[in-house]
């Protein structure tokens, strides 16, 4: 673990705890971030006072009013929830937003989050030895090092204790803390069990931060930390739906658009009643939007949707490719709020000298990395990019058949079911033909015959449009230790016609005009934390598209403005099990 | 207040914080072999009747290649004089006269909706995992298990009281292909009923949380220490009540399904609190030393990119398994002799293992692309995979190793209570999804090795014993039934009764 020390004082200028907003590890730190004020309104660091919390402690979901129900439509656009424990990578960064500390082991210590393809999908998820074991000691650890460090304890426990058995301060920081750790307030029955169980042991062990340890480890264990259990207040006529509390919706809003747990701005907002607001919410959505962490979610997002989440971990050259990715979400989602699909049709690429290099394109000046335009080198957008390129390949090269199953499923969110076992295929061995020996598209012939041509012709054609570009996303002219296979380079997506190489593949998909939904789909799947979709979702993802779609096609920020705001996110459908 | 420096001896799991206690060992005592650990103490086990142990181990590997095959021996009878090249190790590890193997096996097959009892679909990877651990057939493009594992079908016999009723370990990081996640169920081999449901049971794969719970609960002798350790163990059982009671809180206002989900977690939090319960530390029980940070994980490496320049040059699709091996070996062999647990269920690999086989033997390729040429066709594949099965043979035998140089309560070696299987994924013979014969993707001539005397096994010195078609879950059925469980598994009766002879 390591601690990161650089945020301000623990305690802001009306006397409360302060929101630990610092610089994040790794991802967080290319962009200053925003200020903490510069993310209030007015109106909303009046409601950081103190006292605005005394109001709203009580039990989550014990029996809540019964809400009004919403019109049909909006019913049935209502998504099942799931109770969704936080991935590794979730984890690591709430814990550091509460403490300072960074998990940079987690992963390594929890059981892996299986991709489908995101990593926070919670019908995988189970629970097992190897979890609670592995959280519980990871939590002994960061314990450890809040509770040895005055830097960190004086930023988690908002006043001095006054004797070993300070009462009052104890209090006071599982009040403060649990509010935060949690995601919401903590009952008066809470915070008496966590003194009872825990400050004494501070006497027996005469250090009252012995007893903030226990209580640490106890946050770090707590369902109500490792699990998002979303608890309703029933719908008036509606009983498969439930109203969420406006603490649920605070940890959806700040899960989706910075993948941690809620800042103490959102939890205000929750507090003073502000998230049923859609005016607010939007707002807030925006200033969220505005912080760095939204960049890195978005990254990770396109990494584990477009295959290329591993990358990062390669050679300086991956490094390099992953930064160029970033940067043109960065610039055309966040900053110039162009459609999805402008990714797509960029002619500026963030290069450094030796990724331009190794792109055949002309370095930036100075030495850094900057903007360089794609001249008439063939390459375009999204499509062009060493993380897209070499995102999957097989048999030591690339796979046209990995390459436009990809882009099929991926990016036009179509089903391609592996071979059935009753062709016989072993997708284990390359492609053959009857001459081992001949070039490359010579040998994919062998799909094009009765039962492998249903599905190949979706694939083959599409990833041979980009045979210029090697498993590396370089340039070249013929095959790998084969100069004598000249690769053609021409390609098709069936329906649509002929391309070659990346920029005229991307105007096809534009022009086929699937890729926005599945965008949006694919965003969905994300937020909701599960693959499968039902008639509700699909219900809410086309009510998303078309208010995203303004005419020039699909803007994720307005994706994610519109699925903040809207009614149903603010509910929840009750699982049936077994579906 | 204290005057003492904040945070001093406030610790972790084991005590002081990982960092330091790294720091202050630098992680040796790994290093140290638990033969010598235990040297010159009596036996350790508290029970008051003598326990039976049982290992469960699994590696995801076919035998041969082209109808080669470098690892069942040639004839029947006596094993120590036909040691093949990937059974090498048992060897090294002196451990053949207490080892069998059975050669010939078979896992049926069928086509959707022809699927016979213990058997598995025609597609090969992974298909096999499920018959072979649960004895229940595979459904298809399901690699899900159908029944509960012998680890766990054995648990309410052999048992007893002890902390962790299995230990299920993973010894492969990762899957090391596409996004380098679990694999999906692949990465499961153990599988428990909880009530009326079948529950997989996901390993761990960190040797350091495995470790850290193992040593939980232990006090240790000298007082000073003892005093720490208890009030350190008692505040950690207090956190756990009180999570388990608002856990317990919970439960009651969720949804039917997440109902499920939570209970699920409350009853590990259960066992938490069982194994923070505190243990005195026998005088013969030594903790080992602590095996310090996990190794990194390594990265994926695509189909095909052995050879040179390829990612298996590298250290990719590799996280020092090497290293992870010998800790939970070393682990479960701590767990038994110290009677924290007596059965283990030790995955060492994935079926359709990606492992690098580069930092091992030297093999620029993995395990899987072994058993299709990546290293040669002929003798030189077929001693590559057998290098492969290998592998996994040495961490197995020195797990038999140890076990065996290790006191009994009663004076004897604690192997003469164990039984114990290793099985592989794939025999090498006919393959009924690309109709061909000779093939590493075949559930013919499969082996399983079973060591230990719990029982009566290895009265004689061990054998190798060919049950052609034969199903390997009669082997594991046999070592079942050495330790006084059932004679069968999922939808697999049967023994192998020459193994006790």
């Amino acid at each position: 673990m390591q601690q990161q020390r650089n945020w301000g004082s623990g305690v802001d200028r009306v006397g409360c705890p302060a929101t630990m907003e610092r610089v994040a590890p790794r991802t967080r730190a290319r962009r200053a971030r925003l200020p903490v004020a510069a993310l209030l309104s007015a109106s909303l660091l009046t409601s950081i006072a103190c006292g605005a919390l005394a109001g709203c402690v009580g039990e989550i979901g014990d029996g809540g009013a019964v809400s009004t129900g919403p019109s049909p439509e909006i019913a049935a656009q209502v998504a099942v929830s799931g109770a969704r424990r936080l991935s590794a990578v979730e984890y690591r960064s709430a814990v550091f937003d509460l403490v300072g500390v960074d998990v940079s082991d987690a992963a390594l210590v929890l059981p892996t989050d299986e991709r489908t393809p995101f990593d926070n999908d919670y019908t995988k998820q189970t629970a097992s030895q190897a979890l609670i074991d592995g959280v519980e000691l990871l939590a002994g650890e960061i314990a450890a090092e809040v509770t040895s460090d005055p830097g960190l304890r004086g930023a988690v426990v908002p006043c001095t204790p006054q004797s070993v058995a300070d009462e009052a301060c104890f209090r006071e920081f599982v009040t403060v803390f649990g509010r935060r750790a949690l995601r919401r307030p903590l009952g008066d029955d809470e915070v008496e069990a966590f003194t009872t169980a825990f400050l004494p042991h501070a006497v027996t062990d005469d250090d009252f931060w012995t007893a903030v340890d226990s209580a640490l480890r106890a946050f770090f264990q707590h369902p109500s930390f490792l699990y998002r259990a979303e608890i309703g207040s029933p719908v008036a006529g509606q009983p498969e739906l439930e109203s969420l509390d406006d603490f649920a919706v605070a940890s959806r809003i700040s899960f989706l658009l910075w993948g941690t747990t809620p800042p103490d701005f959102l939890l205000d907002a929750a507090a003073a009643g502000e998230l049923r607001d859609e005016a607010r919410l939007r707002e807030l959505a925006e200033l969220m939007l505005a912080d760095e962490r939204a960049l890195a979610r978005l990254s990770r997002f396109h990494a584990m949707w477009l295959a290329y989440e591993e990358l990062s971990a390669g050679s300086s050259l991956a490094v390099d490719m992953v930064r160029e990715t970033e940067a043109l979400l960065s610039r055309h989602i966040l900053e110039e709020r162009l459609p999805w699909t402008s990714l797509l049709r960029a002619s500026e690429t963030f290069v450094t000298p030796a990724l331009a290099t190794h792109y055949g394109l002309e370095a930036p000046a100075g030495g850094g990395a900057a903007w360089v335009s794609y001249g008439d080198s063939g390459r375009q957008g999204l499509l062009s990019h060493g993380s897209f390129l070499s995102a999957v390949s097989k048999f030591g090269d690339t796979s046209p058949t990995q390459r436009g199953l990809l882009i099929q499923t991926r990016l036009f969110c179509q089903m391609i079911n592996h071979p059935p076992p009753e062709l016989m295929v072993n997708i284990d061995m390359p492609p053959e033909g009857p001459d081992p020996n001949a070039c490359k598209s010579q040998r994919y012939d062998m799909w094009k015959t009765d039962g492998c041509a249903s599905c190949h012709t979706l694939m083959d054609p599409v990833g041979f449009g980009l045979e210029n570009y090697d498993a590396m996303g370089a340039y070249r002219e013929t095959e790998p230790n084969r100069p004598d296979c000249p690769i053609e380079g021409v390609g098709s997506l069936v329906g649509f016609g002929e391309f070659r190489g990346p920029a005229e593949l991307a105007e096809l998909m534009i022009s086929a005009g699937d890729v926005d939904a599945c965008v949006a789909r694919t965003l969905y799947r994300y937020a909701v934390g599960r693959f499968a979709l039902d008639r509700h979702d699909e219900a809410l993802v086309a009510r998303l598209v078309e208010a995203a779609d303004l005419g020039e096609g699909l803007r994720i920020d307005r994706v994610i403005s519109e699925y903040v705001s809207s009614e149903p996110f603010r509910m929840r459908r009750q699982e049936v099990i077994g579906e | 207040m204290s005057d003492r420096k904040p945070g001093a001896d406030r610790g972790s799991s084991s005590g002081p914080t990982r960092r330091r206690f790294l720091r202050g060992l630098g992680g040796v005592a790994l290093a140290l072999p638990f033969l010598e650990l235990y040297a010159d103490k009596p036996a350790v086990a508290q029970a008051t009747t003598k326990p039976k142990r049982y290992v469960f181990a699994f590696g995801g590997t076919s035998l041969g290649i082209a109808g080669i095959d470098r690892v069942s021996p040639s004839a029947e009878g006596a094993l120590a004089g036909q040691l093949s090249r990937g059974l090498a190790p048992l060897g090294t590890a002196g451990v053949a006269d207490v080892t069998s193997i059975v050669s010939g096996l078979k896992i049926p097959w069928g086509a959707d909706g022809a699927i016979p009892a213990g058997g598995r679909y025609v597609a090969f990877h992974s298909s096999t995992p499920c018959p072979l651990a649960s004895g229940v057939r595979t459904s298809p493009g399901d690699e899900r298990l159908k029944g509960p594992t012998s680890d766990w079908v054995l648990a309410p016999t052999i048992a007893g009281d002890t902390k962790n009723p299995v230990l299920a370990y993973r010894v492969q990081a990762a899957f090391y292909r596409g996004s380098n996640g679990t694999g999906g169920t692949r990465g499961m081999l153990s599988a428990r009923m909880n009530g009326a449901t079948l529950e997989e049971v996901p390993p761990v794969s960190s040797p350091r949380t495995a470790f850290a719970s193992l040593t939980t609960g232990f006090i240790p002798p000298d007082p000073a220490d003892a005093a720490r350790a208890r009030f350190l163990l008692e505040r950690r059982a207090s956190v756990a009540d009180l999570v388990r009671g608002d856990t317990e809180r919970l439960i009651p206002k969720l949804g039917a399904a997440d109902k499920i989900r939570l209970q699920r977690h409350l009853d590990e939090l259960r066992a938490l609190e069982k194994r923070l319960e505190a243990v005195d530390l026998p005088e013969s029980c030594v903790v080992p030393g602590d095996p310090g940070d996990d190794p990194a994980i390594g990265g994926p490496v695509e189909n095909g990119q052995q050879g040179s320049g390829g990612g298996y040059d590298s250290m990719a699709a590799y996280s020092d398994e090497e290293k992870r091996a010998s800790v939970f070996v070393d682990l479960i062999h701590f767990a038994m002799a110290c009677d924290i647990s007596r059965i283990a269920n030790l995955m060492f690999t994935y079926s359709q293992c990606f492992l690098n086989m580069n930092p091992i033997y030297g093999y620029p390729t993995d395990l899987h692309e072994m058993g299709h040429y990546s290293m040669g066709g002929g003798e030189t594949g077929a001693n590559a995979v057998a290098d492969g099965v290998a592998w996994h043979v040495k961490h197995w035998a020195n797990l038999m190793k140890k076990l065996r140089e290790t006191e009994d309560f009663d004076g004897t070696s604690m192997l003469d209570s164990t039984a114990m299987i290793l099985c592989f994924e794939g025999g090498l013979g006919y393959d009924p999804e690309q109709d061909q014969q000779g093939s590493v993707h075949s559930s013919e001539n499969m082996v399983v090795l079973i060591g230990g005397k719990a029982g009566g096994l290895h009265k004689s010195p061990g054998q190798h014993i060919r049950k052609p078609d034969h199903h390997p879950v009669e082997v594991i059925n046999t070592a079942m039934k050495a330790l006084g469980g059932p004679s069968q598994l999922g939808e697999v009766s049967g023994t192998i009764d020459e193994l006790f002879v």
